[in-house]
């Protein structure tokens, strides 16, 4: 009897002893708490320009009209759904030139991109060029112009500036 | 009886070893684990917080020592981007000896071995280790708010 006791007092202190050098049970543990915050993220930049001069010089230009394929290229970041937009600054250009001319409106200005291939006339509301539902995360794309004004309006310079916008449909 | 009361005695003695160990290790945080992305260059760069937890392992403790790391995300959308993200670099110690990398330790999951520290030294003194917590640039992460848990834990 005597020998049974001491047989499973050792089984016991064994035990013991191996549950504590157990390897995969540790001896103590901590734990400390924090917090990642990812908002909706949209950024928009113009990476190069390939110049906005579009030069008429002869008659078929004036009627079909002269094109401009690298005007800019455009990186946009996001991480939600995004619609790129252009506008026009003003709704007519402006003369550099001076002199009497009938006002050019902005939407003799024609754009596209690689994102929106069919050239649509610009209009004070903005022309989607791109949109996503914001899983590609960035992209870039070029954007092409192009003016048809026909023989309506007096020989000159007249400039025009372009906003380019990022924004959540 | 005699078998009864030895059998109570063995049974204090692991009670007290269990006790005395529980208090060996303290980890905190010396400032909020509160990383906010404003921009698109903080996502593409990353964010480091400094000096950001502290690891302290008293004196009590016995034999050679692991440190395990571990963390848990919690959330309703938490991006796969940032899962093995997150890492603990070593940025100070006053144990100069044992197994210590200041090369980031990336934490997942499974619990991943943070540095290792022996018996002796620690016996003499409490050693702290100070770690810089760093998540890495996660540029393609999707709008997200979501918490986690560093867990560590000593092994003999």
């Amino acid at each position: 009897m005597m020998a049974l006791r001491l047989f499973l007092f050792a089984i016991f202190l064994t035990c013991a002893g191996f549950c504590n050098a157990q390897q995969g049970i540790p001896i103590c543990t901590q734990s400390v708490s924090g917090r990642v915050y990812v908002p909706a993220i949209q950024q928009i930049e113009i990476l190069e320009t390939g110049g906005g001069l579009l030069n008429f010089s002869s008659a078929n230009d004036y009627e079909q009209g002269v094109s401009k394929d690298n005007y800019c290229r455009i990186r946009v970041s996001s991480n939600s759904p995004y619609i790129v937009l252009v506008k026009p600054s003003t709704s007519e250009f402006a003369s550099l030139t001076g002199g009497f001319s009938k006002p050019i409106p902005s939407a003799v200005l024609e754009i596209s991109s690689d994102r929106q291939p069919l050239y649509q006339r610009l209009s004070p509301e903005g022309v989607s060029l791109a949109q996503s539902a914001g899983d590609d995360f960035m992209q870039e794309f070029t954007v092409r112009i192009r003016a048809r004004p026909g023989f309506e309006y007096r020989a000159g310079a007249y400039q025009m500036n372009l906003v380019f916008s990022i924004t959540t449909p | 009886m005699k078998f009864l009361s030895c059998l109570i005695v063995a049974l204090a003695c692991t009670i007290s070893a269990t006790a005395q160990s529980d208090g060996c290790m303290q980890m905190t945080i010396t400032q909020p684990l509160q990383f906010d992305f404003d921009n698109i260059q903080e996502l593409r760069n990353g964010k480091t917080i400094r000096n950001a937890v502290e690891i302290t392992l008293k004196p009590s403790v016995e034999n050679n020592l692991y440190v395990y790391a571990s963390i848990s995300f919690a959330g309703l959308r938490i991006p796969a981007e940032l899962r093995n993200a997150i890492s603990l670099r070593l940025a100070y110690t006053n144990h100069l000896k044992g197994s210590q990398s200041r090369i980031p330790v990336h934490l997942s999951q499974t619990p991943v071995l943070l540095f290792t520290c022996s018996s002796e030294q620690v016996r003499k003194s409490a050693r702290t280790y100070v770690f810089d917590v760093v998540v890495d640039p996660i540029a393609r992460a999707p709008v997200t708010d979501c918490s986690f848990t560093i867990n560590a834990g000593l092994y003999k």
